[in-house]
Parts: C-alpha cells; sequence; structure tokens
C-alpha cells in the first residue's frame, strides 16, 4: 500500500478558496497602508560598517557592552530556554519513536538486545515500516 | 535602492496562504507539516522586513527563535506521524477518528 502524497483536485480544492479569499482581504489592506520607503532617511537599514552577525551574537549572549546598533534586547533567557525546548522536543520524538514488541518496549535508539534475537537473529532494517514488501516473517510479524 | 516593505507584507502574506490553503485542503500528514512550516516562515518574513525596517535587530532574533521553535515542531510532529503510520498504515489525518469530539 502506497501512502505517498497524491495530488487530489475537484470538490476538496473548495475550502481553499477561504484561503485565496482571505489573500485578497490582506493584500487589499496592505496596498492601501502608508508605509515609510525602506531608506536610510527614513531609519530603515543598518549601518554600513557594522557586523550584523556579530551584533546579532552579541544580543543571544547579552554581551550589551559590545551592542553597536541601539535598541537590541538581551535574549540570553530566551536562548536557554529554546535550548530546553529543543531538549524536551528530542526527547519527546524518541519516546514516540518507541515501539512495542510483544508487550515490550523498544527504544528507537537501542541495539538489537536480547528481546528482538531470541531466535531468528537481528532484524533487518525496514525503512517503509515493514508494511510494503517486507515478509511476513521480519516485517511486519510482531509488530 | 530597496524594496519597499509592503512587497515584503504581500510576499508573506501569499506564503501565509499557501500554507492555509494547504491545511484546508490536504488530509496527508507530511503536507500538513509542511503547510504548518509554510505559514510559520511566513511570519519569519515579516519579522526581518519590520527589523530592517526599523533598523533593530529584535526582529532577526526572534525569527532565529521562531526557527528553533519550528524545529522543535516539526521532531514532535514527524514523531506523531511515525506513530500514525503505525497504527493506521495511513498517514491520511482522517482515518485516526478516536480523538474527534
Amino acid at each position: 500500500m502506497t501512502t505517498g502524497p497524491k495530488l487530489r483536485l475537484g470538490k476538496t480544492l473548495v475550502p481553499g478558496l477561504l484561503a485565496v479569499g482571505l489573500f485578497g482581504v490582506m493584500a487589499l489592506i496592505t496596498l492601501n497602508t502608508a508605509f515609510e520607503p525602506m531608506t536610510q532617511a527614513a531609519g530603515a537599514g543598518f549601518p554600513d560598517d557594522v557586523s550584523i552577525t556579530a551584533e546579532l551574537g552579541y544580543a543571544l549572549f547579552g554581551f550589551d557592552s559590545l551592542q553597536e546598533i541601539g535598541g537590541t534586547e538581551p535574549f540570553l533567557a530566551a536562548v536557554l530556554l529554546v535550548a530546553i525546548a529543543l531538549d524536551a522536543a528530542l526527547d519527546a520524538s524518541l519516546v514516540l519513536a518507541k515501539r512495542e514488541e510483544e508487550g515490550e518496549p523498544v527504544a528507537a535508539l537501542s541495539s538489537t538486545g536480547e528481546a528482538s534475537s531470541s531466535e531468528t537473529g537481528p532484524e533487518p532494517a525496514v525503512t517503509d515500516g515493514g508494511a510494503d514488501g517486507g515478509t511476513a516473517e521480519t516485517g511486519g510479524g510482531n509488530r | 535602492m530597496t524594496v519597499d516593505v509592503q512587497y515584503y507584507v504581500l510576499l508573506s502574506m501569499a506564503v501565509f496562504c499557501i500554507g492555509l490553503f494547504g491545511v484546508l485542503t490536504r488530509r496527508n500528514a507530511l503536507l500538513f507539516l509542511m503547510s504548518v512550516e509554510l505559514m510559520l516562515n511566513a511570519a519569519n518574513i515579516n519579522l526581518i522586513a519590520f527589523a530592517f525596517y526599523h533598523g533593530n535587530l529584535t526582529g532577526q532574533l526572534f525569527a532565529l527563535f521562531t526557527m528553533a521553535l519550528a524545529a522543535a515542531e516539526v521532531a514532535v510532529g514527524l514523531g506523531i506521524i511515525l506513530v500514525l503510520y503505525r497504527n493506521f498504515h495511513d498517514v491520511d489525518v482522517t482515518v485516526p477518528t478516536t480523538m474527534r469530539w
């Protein structure tokens, strides 16, 4: 069974008209809004002799005294929070990738333990989830 | 000479609406995830354009944090799709109905 992306045309595209209509309304609003021109005189842009990347790094780690472009807040606490969030996401993906074989949880990153190598040896890796083409003994047998 | 800011806003709206179109019309969970990413990145375009517009770096830093959160979201989303496939042998989002009200 193939579950690759298939382009579905026809009636299923009707709710998409909502998105097109929303774009029309928002574009109308944008084009009728008076924005200042993007010029240095109007306050846009950054000085030529300042490294933007270095300034971003200083702001990320809270080195206020090294900043040359004014008005940038320090983001050290946010960096730490995002680090924790990414760590939590990694853990969550590992938990979700865990599968059960005969009631025993098998971690995604473990090598083949005793549970799976009892009689048939290590299972071959199946990239399609074992549903398609894999034989019953190796792929979908003990899921 | 630089491009005026309303064209950046228009571009970001177009990208957002393409993402919304995908969310409203697609049933494949992977395409769903891609559409949500498009909507997130539309916000990034706005953040960076207005950071330049105001001559302030805070917007660019916010865009960086949005990208990090998008990465976390994709990690969890792909894990969920993996479980979806394992349980239903399909990644169609209309198949699992047990969590619907």
